[in-house]
């Protein structure tokens, strides 16, 4: 993986390969991506960096179809709620693209929202039993004592022992997104 | 597809369903659709077999539709989705996490056999323990949490009307403005409630409601719960009231013996403290000096106001009757003004030169 190669990231692409997004919630998640970059003076075409865990950066561009019109910034108006969301949106699509994993259920827990990942290609009953888990965090703009590396290590911190662990942090201003694994 | 895999896709289609229904205030939607989530997770998780080999996946498919269930107010249900799960061999992450949605399904369904009907100004708090039996409760330890959500509610207010932390002298009247009314207590637990009433003078002057305090307080213990001390931290905002909230927050938190749950709820949600005291960090080691005349102390003593040099130092007595001074941090003088008078535990870093501990926690005295 190196830099010189941008893909795309079809924010449309939600309702494929991620079983824990059903058709009809794909809609509501791309359209909380498109609030949060827009709130940040991004449009359609827009690059993400993503920081690996394997210390490698890849690129995204970051599309989508259609426009963001007053109706929808005003439908999506708590713009925490619609960080959280996008963040577990822009996670579940580059785990789908970054990893050999994919989200397979979602874990509500008070105020976050955990998932659990399996292989692609798993195909026993015991779908858990080589699983990892998907920890997410949104940032709609960094700021000194809000900072990306600081909400990795926050979840680092409050990990139990058990299985392994990718957090995600997405950053909506610069945009970028760094995965580490525990 | 198998007719796990058949069931289990349905049931997580279903959830997230729900949740997206829930995110859009269409709240009998997504209770109705998570009902029908965990139905078809349940059936999932009964196909797996009990034995070992199972773990994590069948523990995991019961912690879900347990959830889901909780989710769809089927708490009765819920219940039993976590006893099947914990009747296993479910490892220990997800043990720990049955443990706590046991403690937050129990709760929630207590508050509706007990037929508790909340205003948007009404707080609830609710103890589970071995100290609480038939309506009946150890008082100190009723008072002490009681003492600290009155804490919490307080500086809350202020915090929201944008009013500079106030370390010394008697909050005014404003800020103190809840009466307390008993609820029916019931056999394994005890609660009362509290109700925000404004008094009509102050109804202009206040930017925000009641309901508005309540939540905020309940967010906050629910981070304090999940350890995301980042997010209170942003959800606070001034470091005084912050670490006041975290002082408080962890008086009031179970012990895990005496009392193991401690149940916040409004209309809106709910909340059940069930992490331990020990287990809140000690924020309060920030902002110490360090240095070679520093050592980690823990001590017992009394407080003892008389002998206070300025607001921020506070006279101890040792039980051996050493002469020592408290510094006490802004945040966590509410914390320490509780403990006047009364043997007490300090823990801290002693500067053997100024004969002064930085302190870092304080709790009652075990005998």
């Amino acid at each position: 993986m190196n830099d010189s190669v941008i893909r795309p990231l079809h924010l449309e692409s939600l309702e494929d390969g991620i079983p824990v997004i059903p058709k009809q919630a794909a809609g509501f998640y791309k359209q909380n991506c498109m609030i949060c970059l827009d709130n940040q003076r991004h449009k359609s075409g827009v690059r993400l960096k993503v920081k690996h865990y394997d210390d490698s950066d890849v690129v995204f561009q970051v599309l989508w179809d259609d426009e963001v019109t007053d109706e929808l910034r005003r439908a999506y108006a708590d713009l925490v709620r619609a960080t959280e969301n996008a963040a577990c949106a822009i996670a579940l699509l580059l785990v789908r693209e970054i990893t050999d994993f994919t989200a397979i259920e979602q874990a509500s827990r008070g105020t976050t929202i955990d998932y659990y990942l399996s292989y692609r290609e798993e195909t026993d009953e015991l779908i858990f039993n080589h699983a990892a888990r998907l920890e997410v965090s949104g940032i709609l703009q960094e700021d000194g004592s809000n900072t990306i590396d600081g909400r990795i290590k926050g979840k680092q911190r409050r990990l139990k022992p058990g299985l392994p662990t990718f957090i995600i942090v997405v950053e909506f201003s610069y945009p970028m997104s760094k995965v580490a694994k525990v | 597809m198998s007719d796990f895999r058949e069931l289990h896709n349905k049931a997580m289609g279903l959830a997230q369903l729900a949740l997206v229904a829930r995110e859009k205030g269409e709240l009998g939607e997504a209770e109705a659709l998570a009902v029908q989530a965990y139905e078809y997770e349940a059936q999932a998780a009964d196909i797996i077999p009990v034995k070992e080999s199972s773990e994590p996946t069948r523990s995991i498919l019961y912690s879900s539709a347990a959830s889901l269930a909780y989710q769809g107010k089927k708490f009765g249900v819920a219940l039993q989705l976590i006893a099947k799960g914990l009747s296993g061999y479910p490892p220990l992450q997800v043990k720990e996490e049955l443990k706590a949605l046991w403690g937050q399904v129990n709760f929630e369904d207590h508050l509706r056999e007990q037929g508790v009907i909340l205003t948007p100004e009404d707080l609830q708090i609710l103890l589970q323990g071995n100290v609480v039996g038939s309506g009946m409760v150890s008082y100190d330890e009723f008072l002490k949490r009681i003492q600290a959500l009155y804490s919490i509610l307080s500086r809350t207010v202020q915090r929201k009307m944008r009013r500079d932390y106030q370390r010394s002298g008697r909050p005014a009247g404003i800020y103190k403005y809840f009466t307390p009314a008993l609820s029916v207590p019931r056999t394994g637990s005890f609660a009362i409630t509290l109700r925000l009433g404004l008094p009509l003078a102050y109804q202009t002057m206040m930017f925000f409601s009641a309901s508005e305090v309540i939540d905020e307080i309940l967010t906050g213990v629910e981070y304090i719960n999940k350890g995301d001390i980042e997010s209170l931290r942003r959800l606070i905002g001034e470091e005084a009231y912050y670490l006041n909230f975290v002082s408080q927050a962890r008086k009031m938190a179970p012990d895990g013996e005496n009392i193991n749950l401690v149940g916040l709820s409004s209309t809106k949600k709910s909340v059940g403290l069930t992490r331990i005291h020990k287990d809140i960090p000690v924020v309060a080691k920030l902002g110490i000096p360090e240095g070679d005349r520093l050592q980690p102390i823990k001590v017992k003593g009394v407080l003892d106001y008389a002998n206070a040099r300025g607001k921020d130092i506070i006279g101890f007595t040792t039980e051996d009757g050493r002469p020592l001074y408290v510094h006490v941090r802004e945040g966590m003088d509410d914390l320490v003004r509780s403990y006047f008078d009364e043997r007490v535990s300090v823990t801290g870093s002693y500067d053997i030169v100024q004969k002064k501990i930085y302190l870092t926690d304080i709790e009652a005295a075990e005998d």
